[in-house]
């Protein structure tokens, strides 16, 4: 009750200016400024009560972004995970300086992977990237003039590739998450990921656009 | 009288009702409160993955910029503001950048310029499209209306305030602006664009992109468009209609895991009118402003090796061809540069970055020389071999840096250019950097300053027994000297939390050996074509210095997920002072040409069912010296993208006033009024 006082109290108010100052002058001169900017008001309003995010939720594309790459995990089936390498946590690295990491940071807090504690890396350097395990990797728009290198170094161990540079699964990336309109779009390169020993489950895959050693299969 | 109270009244009026609708907005978005962060992420946790991919998501998040921690003032127009804002021209969203003047002059011109010197022919900043230089060694400027590509296909625009001179080489005196394309990766599938407005009938672009091999990518883009007439100080169409097509492909290529190859052309050509207040002649009489129409073509090709060896060490190796062809009343010419490049960086050791890098340019021109302006000699072509070499050094790991470097370039003008600067960058915390710098930079001098013959104004003396014709006339000046300046920097960034951050720069600039004009009456001497007279001339020569000093503020602020706000304020004052020995009196005005305050205000919003609504509001101070009264200029776009493929926008450009001036009349063109203009558009994307 008492946000509508203040609402309605609002548009009176930015109403209200316009009669403040001599109108004719600024009427005379230029009707059309005068009426645009009504109009302006009025359609904002308009566009602001029935759009208004508060009835559907609007959310930051990297946040749902993150909880996907947690999400991931259960429609991946790594090759070595029966082995002994079990008790170690399963890590998300990312490479580079993105809006995803804080994000990511919140969303794994205390979550597990099949029974495996989810822990969270930042690599700087390619070294890192050959010296230390890790499951998934997020490689940053800033680190795609070094993605060759990358994919190189991957190449072989049980990694899944993730980022949401455009075109990352035509440059043998495996998953690519897009923004697309308003809407997040999964593009998989399947050929990639099963090169690496990586299954994807069918589920997963439904979802996707499907993208095989540069042809688009869909 | 009556039209300056009525500019006093509108400008606050102005002002005020954007704030309205400002506030009216924080209310209405304020009021319910937002969920909490982590409400929404254990919501989204919740969710099936099917679900969460339908999640409607925003886009307005700040990008995080690489440069976000280089030790000079860098400000990043990423391709998402382009976007947003509807800008269809790159000089137009170089105004998203605060402390760079952007002035339209009409329909086809702009003046654009950092720190000051604005003109229709500033010759302080250097533009790269890709690596390739599009300033014209005609002038040291830069036509902004051949400067164009597939806007949907700009990746960012780097613009560095400040010299820009150790890496980039001589003319990033006062800045230096960097527009990327997109690779072509990020490019595949279908767009098609159209639009059309109030004073645009007709803009198309078209694009495709597939894959090439497993590992490369290509693009093929073709645009056309057609721009009406702006309107005259009196309301009148100005005479300033312009149309140009386009196109152009790139193609990227990993060749293996350390070498990636990019290659680029683009070709295109084009008409526009403008409008002429050209001088007497000695043979035809001055005739008032009147339209005059000019056409422009040109083709470029650009070939890019890197080569990565892991961590340590990375090369690139550039070449382009550019081709330039400009025939207007008052210049033709042709206009060709071959231009290779080669930089390395390598880990010298622990704590130091080495960077390191050889250019060679080689520019042909021919100017056809007209009535009124010709160089001589007609036809020239220049060399340009240039060397640089820059130290990144960890003086503490994570807290502070030291850049050192210096550029070595050698041009047929001057000779040798030496362009050394220090940088000191601090970082007292994770969230907060500082940094200072001392550079030093010049503008070389170009064909303008070094050929030019440029017929004035004639003047017949009465006399007994004939009356004696004299004609004023500017030479360039084979003595013209290369403008200098040293610059010192203050800067600081800040970034309290996720959804705010805080960019401030300082600068004292103090320049020497400035362009004046200097009449040198002794030197007069008859000519016999096409009609006897006297020559009077005048030359250019470097007898002016000054300062110039200021701040430059930005500020973002994301209060909701689906909500930015980014403002921007630049002030900055000039001071030139001719030497004792100058007759100038017109080189001081410079100082007028460019505003004092800049304001800026854009708001970036996201509605349910994929609406958005884009507002920018710029205040630009009056140019005193031209008599161009201050501006309040306001942007809106609402667009609507119901799914991944299409999206329809309309533009409302210059809201609040029917008409307004951004420059003066300047070098015999007439500038015309900036028109509240209404666009529309559509693209599909595939």
């Amino acid at each position: 009750m008492r946000m509508h006082t203040s609402f309605w109290h609002i548009v009176k108010t930015a109403f209200a200016m316009r009669p403040s100052i001599s109108p004719a002058l600024i009427t005379n001169r230029h009707p059309l400024g005068r009426r645009l900017g009504g109009f302006t008001t009025v359609a904002l309003l308009c566009a602001a009560l029935t759009l208004s995010p508060a009835k559907a939720e609007i959310f930051d594309q990297y946040q749902v972004k993150a909880v996907f790459l947690l999400n991931l995990a259960n429609f991946v089936s790594w090759p070595d995970h029966h082995a002994a390498s079990d008790i170690r946590p399963f890590t998300i690295a990312v490479m580079g300086r993105n809006n995803l990491a804080p994000y990511l940071e919140r969303a794994v807090a205390d979550e597990s992977i099949a029974g495996r504690k989810v822990v969270l890396q930042h690599f700087k350097l390619l070294k890192d990237l050959e010296a230390q395990p890790c499951d998934l990797l997020f490689v940053s728009e800033d680190q795609m003039s070094i993605w060759p290198q990358i994919r190189a170094i991957v190449r072989g161990r049980a990694i899944m590739t993730v980022s949401d540079v455009e075109g990352f699964t035509h440059r043998g990336g495996m998953v690519g998450l897009l923004t697309s309109g308003r809407k997040i779009n999964i593009e998989i390169n399947r050929k990639e990921a099963k090169g690496n020993g990586l299954e994807i489950s069918a589920k997963l895959l439904r979802l996707a656009r499907i993208v095989d050693s540069g042809k688009e299969e869909r | 009288m009556t039209a300056h109270l009525y500019q006093s009244i509108q400008r606050p009026l102005a002002i005020r009702r954007v704030w309205a609708v400002f506030i009216l907005l924080i209310s209405i978005w304020l009021a319910p409160a937002p969920g909490m962060a982590d409400e929404k992420l254990d919501y989204l946790k919740s969710l099936k993955i099917e679900d969460l991919l339908n999640t409607e998501v925003t886009s307005v998040s700040k990008k995080p910029e690489k440069l976000a921690d280089a030790p000079a003032a860098i400000f990043v127009i990423t391709a998402e503001d382009i976007r947003r804002t509807g800008v269809r021209t790159i000089a137009e969203a170089l105004r998203m950048a605060p402390g760079i003047q952007v002035a339209r002059m009409d329909a086809n011109k702009w003046a654009v310029s950092a720190r000051g010197f604005n003109d229709t022919f500033s010759n302080k900043l250097l533009v790269l499209i890709d690596g390739r230089s599009v300033y014209t060694p005609l002038f040291s400027g830069v036509f902004w209306d051949v400067q164009d590509t597939m806007i949907e296909d700009i990746d960012r625009i780097e613009v560095i305030r400040g010299p820009g001179a150790t890496l980039w080489g001589a003319n990033a005196v006062n800045g230096v602006i960097n527009i990327i394309t997109k690779s072509a990766q990020k490019t595949q599938g279908a767009l098609v664009s159209v639009g059309t407005g109030s004073h645009e009938p007709f803009n198309a672009a078209v694009r495709y992109g597939d894959q090439l091999g497993p590992d490369g990518a290509w693009r093929l883009y073709a645009k056309g468009f057609r721009r009406g007439d702006y309107v005259n100080g009196d309301g009148d169409d100005a005479s300033d209609a312009w149309d140009a097509m386009r196109g152009g492909f790139r193609l990227d290529m990993d060749l293996n895991a350390r070498d990636a190859l990019m290659v680029q052309g683009d070709i295109y050509q084009g008409n526009e009118d403008q409008t002429l207040d050209l001088p007497e002649t000695l043979s035809t009489p001055a005739a008032g402003p009147q339209p005059y129409s000019a056409d422009f073509s040109g083709a470029d090709i650009l070939a890019r090796w890197r080569r990565f060896d892991g961590d340590k060490s990375d090369f690139t190796l550039q070449f382009y061809y550019d081709h330039t062809e400009r025939r207007q009343f008052v210049l033709q010419g042709i206009i060709d540069t071959v231009d290779l490049d080669f930089q390395h960086r390598f880990q010298l050791s622990a704590r130091q970055e080495m960077s390191w890098g050889l250019g060679y340019r080689y520019t042909q021109d021919d100017i056809q020389s007209g009535d009124s302006i010709s160089m001589i000699p007609d036809s020239r072509y220049d060399q340009l071999f240039s060397a640089f070499v820059q130290d990144e050094i960890v003086l503490q790991p994570d807290k502070w840096w030291l850049t050192m470097g210096s550029k070595l370039e050698h041009n047929d003008y001057t000779g040798v250019e030496i362009q050394p600067s220090v940088r000191l960058r601090w970082k007292p915390t994770g969230v907060q950097t500082a940094w200072a710098a001392a550079s030093r930079a010049v503008r070389t001098p170009s064909r303008t300053d070094h050929d030019l013959r440029s017929n004035r104004d004639v003047v017949v003396v009465p006399g007994i027994p004939f009356p004696t014709t004299y004609q004023n006339v500017i030479f360039g000046d084979d003595n013209f000297e290369s403008e200098e300046l040293l610059a010192f920097e203050l800067g600081h960034r800040w970034q309290p939390d996720t959804r705010l951050s805080f960019d401030t720069a300082t600068f004292y600039n103090q320049y020497d050996n400035l362009r004046t004009l200097e009449l040198n009456s002794a030197a007069a001497y008859a000519e016999m074509n096409p009609t006897p007279h006297i020559v009077v001339p005048y030359y250019w020569d470097n007898q002016m210095e000054g300062e110039t000093f200021g701040v430059e503020l930005v500020a973002s602020w994301q209060p909701l997920d689906f909500w930015k706000l980014t403002a921007g304020y630049a002030w900055m004052q000039m001071l030139l002072r001719i030497d004792a020995g100058s007759q100038d009196s017109m080189a001081e005005d410079q100082a007028g040409f460019s505003p004092m305050n800049q304001i800026q205000l854009r708001s970036a919003l996201d509605l349910s069912h994929g609406w958005s609504f884009d507002t920018e509001l710029y205040y630009v101070d009056e140019l005193e010296a031209m008599n161009v009264p201050a501006y309040t200029r306001v942007d809106l776009r609402v667009g609507w993208q119901p799914s991944a493929q299409w999206e329809f926008s309309l533009n409302i450009e210059n809201l609040l006033d029917d008409r307004h001036a951004e420059f003066g009349d300047r070098t015999d063109i007439v500038a015309s009024q900036i028109p509240r203009q209404i666009y529309g558009q559509i693209t599909w994307r595939y």
